[in-house]
């Protein structure tokens, strides 16, 4: 056994000398310059309410549905009536807002999962829809929106699984 | 800087606490918002950048993003007053979430050994060097207890893990430290 072997501890720090250097580091510092420029560039983008998104969900299938009735119904509609109307009141929506909340506006796991659910569900009705009016094409656009925001909607979900959340997202 | 500091002064006043200007947030209020930024993020950046294992510029995206969370979901903080913690807990969440993604696609990167410099001056540089050569779990633990003030408990929620795990992390990282900084 060398010297040094014998008082390896002597040479190490001991616990409350490293509890004063730690106590004195620096724990405030002037904020970044530039991030809250980067900030507001990203939040003055307008905010897109959750139960708008699943308003506007269901008020596009109503919409739709609404639509495939009066087609279907034994009172022919004229092109300038009813159902005219009514699609003009659905790009409208489209229009008014985005066609999906942004990621991070929807990105709890919890959130995400709803979102999902009420996408489903919308998907589920627009196909049935479908089923009686195969070549609506109004009806085949919602459902080629509403599968692509299912999509993107996994993807988040994927990106925001966490080991705690896995195990509850089976997707 | 001053520019907007001279701007949030003139629409916030100076004795404007954190629940007056979150109240003022939620109604759209971005230059009450830019007041909590003034408020919290220095704070929030040492602890972020100590955590990114001296990454400024991963540490200035999680600030961002954390900020960005916290207008996104304003509403959904109970207790305005508390608003110091709930950013504190996001910024902390997204952190050790963006690890842990990180971890699926590269399997544990090799801690950057070089020297790493503070965006502050630094009170200590070799022991900030030393925190930010040490293991990721065992810097992650540290960085939460000794720097962000959270208790065992609150650390484990963070990171799935088991407070005894967390304990354990917290010894071996005082002790590589000890052995570093000897």
């Amino acid at each position: 056994m060398t010297p040094n072997d014998s008082r390896p501890e002597n040479s190490v720090m001991d616990d409350s000398e490293l509890d004063r250097r730690l106590d004195a580091l620096t724990r405030i510092a002037e904020p970044p310059p530039d991030n809250w420029t980067a900030i507001e560039r990203r939040i003055r983008k307008r905010r897109w309410p959750k139960a708008l998104s699943a308003g506007l969900a269901a008020a596009a299938v109503v919409a739709g549905i609404a639509l495939v009735v009066l087609q279907i119904g034994p009172t022919p509609v004229s092109s300038g009536g009813l159902a005219e109307t009514m699609k003009a009141e659905v790009q409208a929506m489209r229009v008014a807002a985005p066609e999906t909340p942004a990621a991070s506006d929807i990105d709890s796991p919890a959130s995400l999962m709803a979102a999902w659910q009420d996408n489903q569900q919308a998907i589920a009705q627009l196909e049935q829809a479908l089923e009686h009016d195969p070549d609506n094409r109004l009806l085949l656009e919602f459902l080629t929106e509403a599968r692509m925001r299912q999509a993107r909607l996994v993807r988040s979900i994927g990106l925001n699984q966490t080991p705690n959340n896995e195990r509850s997202m089976n997707l | 800087m001053k520019d907007m500091d001279a701007t949030v002064a003139q629409a916030v006043p100076a004795a404007s606490t954190d629940a007056e200007r979150v109240e003022a947030a939620r109604g759209g209020d971005q230059q009450a918002f830019s007041g909590l930024y003034q408020a919290h993020a220095g704070r929030l950046m040492t602890v972020l950048w100590r955590l990114a294992g001296g990454d400024r510029g991963l540490a200035e995206d999680w600030l961002q993003d954390a900020f960005v969370q916290a207008w996104n979901k304003l509403d959904q903080l109970r207790d305005p007053a508390a608003f110091g913690g709930w950013l504190k807990r996001l910024a902390i969440n997204i952190a050790l979430g963006e690890k842990r993604r990180g971890r699926l696609i590269s399997v544990d990167v090799e801690v950057d050994a070089s020297a790493p410099e503070p965006p502050w001056p630094a009170a200590d540089l070799d022991l900030e060097r030393a925190i930010a050569r040490l293991p990721e779990r065992s810097r992650q633990v540290l960085v939460l207890f000794h720097l962000s003030d959270l208790g065992h408990a609150e650390i484990a929620e963070l990171m799935g893990i088991e407070t005894g795990t967390s304990k354990a992390q917290l010894h071996r990282a005082r002790n590589l430290l000890k052995e570093m900084l000897a």
